[in-house]
């Protein structure tokens, strides 16, 4: 199945591709699907033009000598029988270079057209968009057209007409053949006629489309004067194209200038023909074309294509899955990731070496000079957008889209722009004087990238075994919160990335929420000493023994074990008080993810669970959504970050790739974006951590006895952020707020406060902490129902904020976004959500005392465990340090602990707070960037 | 032929595929039968011997013996060390101890043979057969040089089957036409030039040396045997009684020699013909295992078989009558030539030709044909054209062999030899 798949990958996979990025390109344009289907039948044939030419010339050469062995092979058959009369045909054909397994030599210029046939096939039949779409007098593209309806009999009229095309076609290329030949043809015609009857109209009007394609290619080869019927056909086209522009498009201004741009295209032919007639070949040309033989173009390019191979298949790809392999691994159905990277190294190897290979050994000498040229500038400006730039680019999810919107910066894309033309003038000169060196030097550049991306492979399949280790371990078992209506139940939960400076602007939209947090107190006031969550969580739980520069002044042990050393702060010592304990997702234990829960082994007592990959991992749906994902976007991905920076939003295409197909129907998958109010689909991710809060009534469990219990747990709802339906804030396949965003731009306005909401990425993340906050309320409001909110403290928690610029005030500067790419001089990035509710409190109350997320396990023994000293070093635990003079606050870029060994936060930006107010710039201080 | 509309947008070119598809495996299959029927009849690979033999003799039939036992006893007697293998158990090399450097084996029939020599080791195979690389038996990719030698003394190659030469490297020839037809086919079928070494005919040597050693014949009277070949078109059976009735017509002595074939596969009718014309002081049946003695006292010679003609006419110098039949080229290299059968033009020029009209009156016939001076004249030339160094040949082809061998091996050459050449 594997090999099949592989072959697959590499024959049928690679046109495909072709076929929907053609198809999307001009899709865009046209904005109609039936209008796109002509330009995708005219590209695709003209591609396969060469293929056509070949198998045509070899069936012309092959039938002619056939017809110059009849009489031969007539005689011997005649002459002698048996075995005998089989043995000599066959040094008969022998002598005669033919073989009737000559027939398949014929046909393998056909041969190679099947995959064309079959990835055409696959695409139109089964194009999900097309069902339901009218164009012109066919009312659905996805089902037959029944255009004919005579009594209570319907009929497809397209088939019928696409045969009649065929048959007219046929009679024209059949013009000097026997009889027989052109009643095979007639019946061929028919057999299609059958075939297709029953298509959908979409792939009808394709095939009809190849049919006059080649009708008029029979035209012109049979007519005469063969360049101006060619001239004529091109004419007509333009007009067409003319007609269409200027009367029939309805798209928007800018993109009509685009057909008028393919109008004038389809006129150079003529032209050229017109000002070209003439030439004759000039001797010298020709005596330098000799010279030029010489040159090494077929190594140039077979050199140039496989490099553009192994980087694209290879090595781009394989540093995507090396920064963390686990989420390349599906928990149901563990392999190593490797084997995608196999399929996509065989989808890369498919279009650049093998089909690019064979239009390059189809092409005439000098065509191929160009396309060693073509190649050779494709791959080292390739090489060089990838290597030079992206860097600021956001974080890739497990889907290959991007986390935020996909742009580069206005420097970036100058640079880029700036840069290109010199590298191809470079090349160029290269290309021109020491073409010699050329298959050289890319063969280096082969093996080099070869080298890298086998280095990556190979770390990739060392962490594999601590992957499987942890997949045995995750049992699937659903979590189960323990409280009790008597006892005193302590939940702290950290809501991964919440911002704290939405509350009120969430509050006033929703009211219930007010209700629903009721005995909450709101800490605006709070900081959290990392913009990270490898830096932000140590504190968090384990207190401001684990703020950085603690941390940092601990160089004897590595962050991984100070990691696991403030995790397991509040869960010891409330077991060790007798508390029922349950942790749920640990961030980053172990420095892997998903968590490594065994460093709870040693307290049988606490339970602990892993969640963070949802409570469905079982649904197949998901699978195979993410499994068809990796196949066909690694290489989309890679081949996008090769592209020009200009071009790389029209390959990204919000994360789709132009996959024609992406899953409606399954609400697991990423979310397309299209602007702050529209989008498509619901990203995985933010489904699972949604999910698990709308699921936490069912996962509670309620005893009535007066045992004291201890919850704690981190939830990535706010962190993994989705554009949300409004005014609900839930998941739907198309969101659409235009009209609500439009009528309701006054609730980011409160109390004469406004934050800014004009990215999809703040938008998205105003969504998601409002639905957070939401499930969160329901919770309470079955805990309240249940009895035991009351008897119940809650601490909810955040991280770290975001750098999403909501307030201008608070943006210390743009000193350092290049550098480390991220806009991490904004305050709010490091300030944390807080609210807590203790025991038997009520109403909903703001306070601006100072507080820091490093006050979290105090405020959770607050009363119930006197003096807790940390069990692993045997400190006490408190806030003395909140109350000193100037606080450390560190932003990393490593903020990925996989394959993180270091012991301390190294490359990163430094500020320091004084004054204890965090909402003053003027308390804060830029401390540089130290190593 | 079928032509196919191909046009790739239209998918028409997977019914193409297809029916090129159905033919490639119709003709896959057909191989895969005359393969599997070889290997039934014990065409198994065989085992290859380690060393690589000089010079091989493979003959396919016993009947050949006499065509190489010349040039085994030439080798034998230069001291060139012969294997000779045979598909016939009861081929006579078998039991010949007459040569210290030969050395004979049986090596199965048919397949079982060919199977051996497709993967034979050797430097030189010499053989008769013709068909090398057209039928089961094919080059050995072991084998360096393939020299043909022909086993008739008309055997020119137009009349062998169809590409009955053409893989062989070198071929023996006796006759001028040879060559002018083996290059003929040769730039027809675009194949490589193949060594041509005129070399007689060892055999006819051999045959004129017993000739001309047999005891003078006496005086007799004049003596025409009837030598009739079997089948449809044979003497006997075109002409039947009324040849021999017209025969003792003639009054002169007459012998009838039929094929042995004939007692086998036309016994009745031949049975027929004897009870209506038994032996009698004017007729004879003769069986003699020896024709010579036979073919000495007869004055003329009657016969459908070229074979015989043409040694009667050569050895014996004497007149000969054939019953030629319209003879269908079909199966023979011949039919894809322009240049006459040149077996087939000698003859009416080296004697006449008995048909339905003149059969009645053999008398004329004959007395027209046996002192015929023009008759004689062209048949001393024809023997000059197809025999070329007559009593050389089993020389003529131990020279040419092992100066091919010492080409073909020259690192084997003794140490001096290879000084003196630099």
């Amino acid at each position: 199945m594997y090999f099949l798949q592989l072959l697959y990958q590499l024959l049928i996979a690679p046109l495909e591709l072709i076929f929907e990025f053609t198809f999307g390109f001009f899709y865009e344009i046209l904005g109609d699907i039936g209008m796109s289907i002509i330009p995708l039948s005219l590209i695709v044939n003209f591609l396969l033009l060469p293929f056509y030419r070949r198998a045509d010339q070899i069936q012309k050469e092959q039938h002619a000598l056939e017809e110059k062995l009849a009489p031969g092979i007539d005689h011997l058959k005649k002459t002698f029988t048996g075995d005998k009369r089989f043995m000599i045909l066959q040094t008969y054909y022998r002598q005669n270079h033919y073989s009737p397994l000559s027939a398949l030599r014929s046909s393998y210029a056909l041969l190679l057209e099947v995959p064309f046939f079959i990835a055409a096939y696959r695409f139109l039949s089964h194009f999900e968009p097309m069902k339901g779409t009218s164009f012109g007098i066919l009312s659905d593209l996805g089902s037959p057209d029944g255009l004919i309806v005579i009594g209570g009999l319907t009929l497809n009229a397209l088939p019928i007409f696409m045969t009649l095309v065929n048959i007219v076609s046929s009679k024209l290329y059949a013009k000097d053949l026997s009889k027989k030949d052109e009643i095979r043809m007639y019946a061929m015609s028919l057999i299609f006629l059958i075939l297709l009857y029953r298509s959908p109209s979409g792939l009808v009007f394709y095939w009809t489309l190849n049919n006059i394609f080649s009708l008029f290619k029979n035209l012109i080869a049979a007519s005469s004067d063969k360049k101006t019927v060619t001239n004529l056909v091109f004419l007509v086209m333009s007009m067409l194209t003319l007609m269409y522009a200027a009367a029939f498009y309805r798209g928007p201004q800018n993109k009509r200038l685009y057909i008028l741009a393919a109008a004038v295209l389809l006129l150079l032919p003529v032209i050229y023909s017109i000002l070209f007639a003439n030439k004759k070949k000039d001797k010298n040309k020709e005596r330098k074309s000799k010279e030029e033989k010489q040159r090494p173009y077929g190594k140039i390019f077979i050199f140039s294509s496989l490099f553009l191979s192994v980087l694209t298949g290879i090595l781009i790809p394989s540093a995507v899955v090396r920064s963390s392999p686990v989420e390349f691994v599906l928990f149901s159905d563990c392999h190593s990731p490797v084997r995608y990277l196999i399929l996509t190294f065989a989808l890369a190897l498919g279009l650049f070496f093998v089909w690019l290979g064979m239009f390059f050994y189809l092409s005439t000498e000098k065509v191929r000079k160009y396309f060693s040229l073509i190649m050779c500038e494709f791959a080292v400006c390739g090489v060089f957008n990838y290597l030079f730039f992206g860097k600021g680019l956001p974080f890739l999810d497990k889907s290959l889209s991007f986390t935020r919107l996909f742009t580069y910066s206005s420097s970036e894309r100058t640079r880029n722009v700036i840069i290109l033309p010199i590298l191809v003038i470079l090349v160029f000169i290269v290309w021109k004087f020491k073409a010699k060196i050329l298959p050289l030097f890319m063969m280096a550049l082969a093996l080099g990238t070869a080298g890298l991306g086998i280095r990556n492979i190979i770390t990739i399949s060392q962490a594999m075994p601590g992957i499987k280790e942890m997949v045995k371990r995750d049992t699937g078992e659903k979590p189960s919160f323990k409280l009790s209506k008597e006892g005193n139940n302590v939940v702290v939960i950290m809501v991964d990335r919440a911002i704290s400076c939405y509350v009120p602007y969430l509050f006033a939209e929703d009211p219930a929420l007010k209700t629903q947090f009721d005995g909450f107190t709101w800490y605006p006031n709070t900081l959290s000493f990392g913009g990270t969550t490898n830096v932000g969580t140590p504190a968090l739980f384990g207190g401001y023994e684990y703020q950085p520069v603690n941390v940092n002044a601990r160089t004897d042990l590595s962050l991984a074990e100070k990691q696991n050393e403030a995790l397991r702060v509040m869960p010891v010592l409330f077991d060790e008080a007798g508390y029922e304990v349950t942790v749920c997702d640990p961030p980053y234990a172990g420095y892997t993810t998903p968590p490594d829960l065994s460093i709870y082994d040693d307290h049988p007592d606490i339970d602990a669970y892993m969640t963070q990959y949802g409570l469905f991992w079982d649904d197949s749906d998901v699978i195979g959504y993410q499994k068809d994902i990796w196949i066909r976007n690694f290489f989309c991905y890679a081949f996008t970050r090769i592209q020009p920076l200009a071009f790389q939003s029209y390959f990204y295409d919000s994360g789709r790739y132009h996959d024609p197909n992406w899953d409606t129907s399954s609400i697991y998958q990423t979310q397309y974006l299209f602007d702050r109010s529209t989008a498509v689909g619901t990203d995985v991710d933010f489904m699972y951590a949604y999910t698990f809060l709308e699921a936490l009534p069912e996962t509670t469990e309620i005893s009535s006895g007066n045992e004291n219990t201890f919850m704690m747990m981190d939830n990535a709802t706010a962190h993994n952020v989705a554009l949300l339906q409004e005014p609900e804030y839930v998941p739907a396949m198309n969101v659409d707020n235009t009209e609500y965003d439009a009528a309701h731009e006054d609730r980011f306005t409160v109390d004469g406060k406004t934050i800014a909401m004009d990215s999809f990425e703040q938008m998205a993340h105003y969504h998601s902490n409002m639905a957070a906050l939401r499930q969160l309320g329901k919770w309470f409001d079955y805990l309240r129902e249940q009895g035991v909110y009351d008897n119940t403290r809650i601490i909810l928690v955040s991280d770290h904020g975001y750098f999403l610029e909501h307030m201008e005030e608070y943006v210390l500067g743009h000193k350092y976004t290049e550098l480390l790419g991220q806009n991490c001089e904004d305050i709010l990035a490091y300030n944390a959500f807080l609210m807590v509710k203790d025991f038997g409190s009520t109403g909903f109350t703001v306070d601006n005392t100072f507080m820091t997320n490093a006050d979290t396990p105090l405020l959770a023994f607050s009363d119930l465990i006197s003096d807790p000293v940390n069990p692993a070093t045997g400190n006490p635990i408190t806030d003395e340090e909140k109350y000193a003079e100037k606080l450390e606050i560190f932003y990393t870029t490593e903020w990925n602990p996989q394959g993180t060994h270091g012991n301390t936060f190294d490359l990163g930006l430094w500020f320091s707070l004084k004054g204890q107010n965090i909402f003053d710039p003027e308390n804060w201080e830029n401390e540089g960037v130290k190593e | 032929m079928m032509r196919l509309y191909i046009d790739p947008g239209t998918g028409s070119m997977l019914f193409a595929i297809v029916i090129g598809l159905v033919g490639v495996f119709i003709y896959f299959i057909k191989g895969l039968l005359v393969k599997l029927r070889f290997l039934i009849s014990g065409g198994k690979k065989a085992s290859i011997d380690a060393n690589t033999i000089p010079l091989v003799i493979f003959s396919d039939d016993k009947r050949y013996w006499p065509v190489f036992m010349p040039i085994v006893r030439e080798l034998d007697a230069r001291g060139f060390d012969v294997v000779y293998m045979t598909a016939s158990k009861d081929d006579p090399v078998l039991s010949c101890t007459d040569f210290a450097h030969l050395s004979a084996q049986f090596i199965g029939e048919g397949n079982r043979a060919f199977a051996k020599l497709n993967f034979l080791k050797a430097t030189i195979v010499l053989s008769t057969t013709p068909g090398l690389d057209v039928y089961q038996w094919k080059r050995s990719k072991y084998v360096k040089y393939y020299v043909h030698t022909m086993h008739a003394p008309e055997a020119g190659l137009p009349m062998y089957e169809v590409f009955g030469m053409d893989y062989y490297d070198a071929i023996l020839l006796n006759c001028v036409h040879q060559e002018e037809d083996i290059r003929a086919l040769e730039k027809l079928r675009d194949l490589p030039a193949k060594e041509l070494v005129y070399v007689g005919i060892p055999f006819m040597d051999e045959k004129l040396k017993k000739v001309k050693n047999m005891d003078p014949v006496p005086e007799h009277e004049r003596t025409i045997l009837l030598a009739p070949s079997w089948g449809s078109n044979s003497i006997l059976n075109r002409f039947g009684s009324a040849a021999i009735k017209s025969l003792l017509d003639t009054g002169y002595h007459i012998i009838i020699r039929p094929h042995p074939q004939t007692f086998q596969s036309e016994a009745e009718m031949i049975g027929k013909l004897m009870e209506e014309f038994p032996e009698s002081d004017q007729l004879e049946w003769n069986r003699d295992t020896d024709n010579y003695p036979v073919l000495a006292r007869s004055d003329l010679m009657i016969s459908d078989f070229s074979g015989v003609i043409y040694e009667f006419a050569f050895l014996f110098d004497k007149p000969v009558i054939c019953a030629l039949s319209d003879f269908d080229k079909s199966k023979y290299d011949v039919w894809w030539l322009d240049t006459p059968a040149w077996k087939l033009e000698y003859i009416p020029q080296m004697g006449a030709i008995l048909t339905e009209e003149n059969v009645s009156d053999m008398k004329s016939l004959i007395d027209s044909v046996i002192d015929d001076k023009q008759y004689a004249e062209n048949r001393k030339q024809i023997c000059k054209d197809v025999w070329l160094h007559p009593e050389e040949g089993a020389t003529r082809v131990a020279d040419y062999l092992l100066k091919k061998y010492d080409e073909l091996t020259p690192s084997e050459k003794p140490e001096k030899e290879a000084e003196k050449e630099v």
